[in-house]
């Protein structure tokens, strides 16, 4: 078992830093209800301890790693494995003027990925005074792209010009 | 105490001689004294007969001199006696002569205090009358001079009146250009306040209706062309 399988199949449906949290928290539930409840196979306990999202991508990665459903052990390494590897995951914190609808999110979550690599995850802010585009902090750099800082740049620049089309 | 013999000795001897020589010396100072009274009464007898001979002097003199005035005296009423004789005489000549002069005098004095008179009315008239001429010109002139003065003055206060305006006038200018342009300063800077008031009204209407009036699209466009932009500008690059 890699960590490369393991980003690709955990990580594709992982794309803001609320969905992480989610899935980490779920992911210690199900580690702390493997050795309390007994005489019950992994699904049964998956299915009282996850949402569906958890659910469907832990029971991916059990089929994937042919995980017996008794064998308590194997998804207790796989589950540790699994939370050690999200510790590595970066965070794209980002102002946006709107409350993005999913779409959105998984238009930037695609062009992040594709741009800047795997194992990002977004974590947006709503800032309507920012107007529109982005402000962007990453690996500690930040960028102010927002329609608010262009607009004040063209009013500083162009005053006259602005002024005289204003009359 | 004992004393030596030969010292006594000495000692009376010295005693001797001492006597001896005191006994000397008083006598020779009773001689001196002797003679001193001598020369006393001598000196005393020539001063009394020197007093007596000055009394004597003076008697005599104060009786020649009694003689003198008395002599005087007696000359001198004679002469009192025949001067009054002949005082008597003159002042009678001298009473006529003066009469005479008297009369002859008045009459003369009479007569020239007459043509003075004249002399003094005719003159008098004539200064009068050049006073009056003086009076006549001085009061000519005077006018005169008053008018030309009174013109010189004139055209003076014309002139000062003038130039007084016209630095007034230029004075008037300058404060005037001066508050004209305060007044553009002031103009300008109260347009430039209010220009950037309405330049700052105009970006935040632009502001609020540029946010208000985008679709979602475009913003989806926007977040993408700041990613796009955010990535040409290093994110992504940096060392972790």
């Amino acid at each position: 078992m890699s960590s490369t399988l393991l980003y690709y199949d955990v990580l594709r449906d992982i794309k803001t830093i609320e969905q992480l949290e989610e899935f980490s928290s779920d992911i210690d539930n199900i580690l702390s209800s493997l050795f309390k409840v007994k005489n019950k196979n992994i699904e049964e306990i998956l299915n009282k301890t996850v949402g569906q999202k958890t659910l469907g991508i832990v029971k991916k990665l059990v089929e994937t790693n042919k995980i017996d459903a008794s064998d308590y052990n194997s998804l207790d390494k796989l589950l540790n494995g699994i939370k050690q590897d999200l510790r590595k995951i970066r965070i794209l914190k980002m102002f946006l003027a709107i409350d993005p609808t999913s779409e959105i999110i998984d238009h930037v979550f695609d062009w992040v990925k594709k741009n800047l690599g795997e194992g990002i995850v977004l974590d947006i802010d709503k800032d309507e005074s920012i107007l529109g585009g982005a402000i962007i902090s990453f690996n500690g750099t930040y960028k102010d792209f927002s329609l608010k800082r262009a607009l004040e740049g063209i009013f500083q620049t162009k005053k006259d010009e602005i002024m005289n089309f204003a009359k | 105490m004992i004393i030596d013999p030969l010292v006594f000795f000495d000692l009376v001897i010295a005693l001797f001689v001492l006597a001896i020589a005191l006994a000397a010396m008083a006598l020779s100072y009773s001689q001196m004294l002797k003679k001193f009274n001598t020369y006393q009464k001598e000196a005393d007898e020539s001063e009394s007969q020197v007093h007596k001979r000055e009394a004597d002097l003076l008697e005599d003199a104060r009786i020649k001199a009694g003689k003198i005035v008395e002599d005087a005296n007696k000359k001198a009423a004679e002469i009192i006696g025949e001067s009054n004789i002949l005082n008597r005489d003159s002042k009678k000549t001298l009473d006529e002569a003066l009469e005479t002069l008297l009369k002859h005098q008045t009459s003369y004095f009479e007569k020239v205090s007459q043509d003075f008179l004249e002399a003094y009315k005719r003159e008098l008239e004539s200064l009068k009358q050049k006073n009056v001429e003086i009076v006549k010109n001085v009061s000519k002139d005077m006018e005169e001079d008053t008018v030309g003065e009174v013109n010189d003055f004139e055209k003076v206060l014309q002139k000062e009146t003038f130039e007084a305006q016209k630095i007034v006038g230029g004075k008037i200018e300058e404060e005037y250009s001066l508050a004209q342009k305060e007044l553009e300063k002031y103009k300008n800077e109260m347009l430039s306040k209010v220009q950037d008031q309405i330049y700052k009204i105009l970006e935040n209407v632009s502001k609020l209706t540029i946010g208000k009036s985008i679709p979602l699209a475009d913003h989806e466009e926007l977040i993408i062309e700041a990613l796009e932009k955010a990535k040409k500008d290093g994110l992504g690059n940096e060392k972790l």
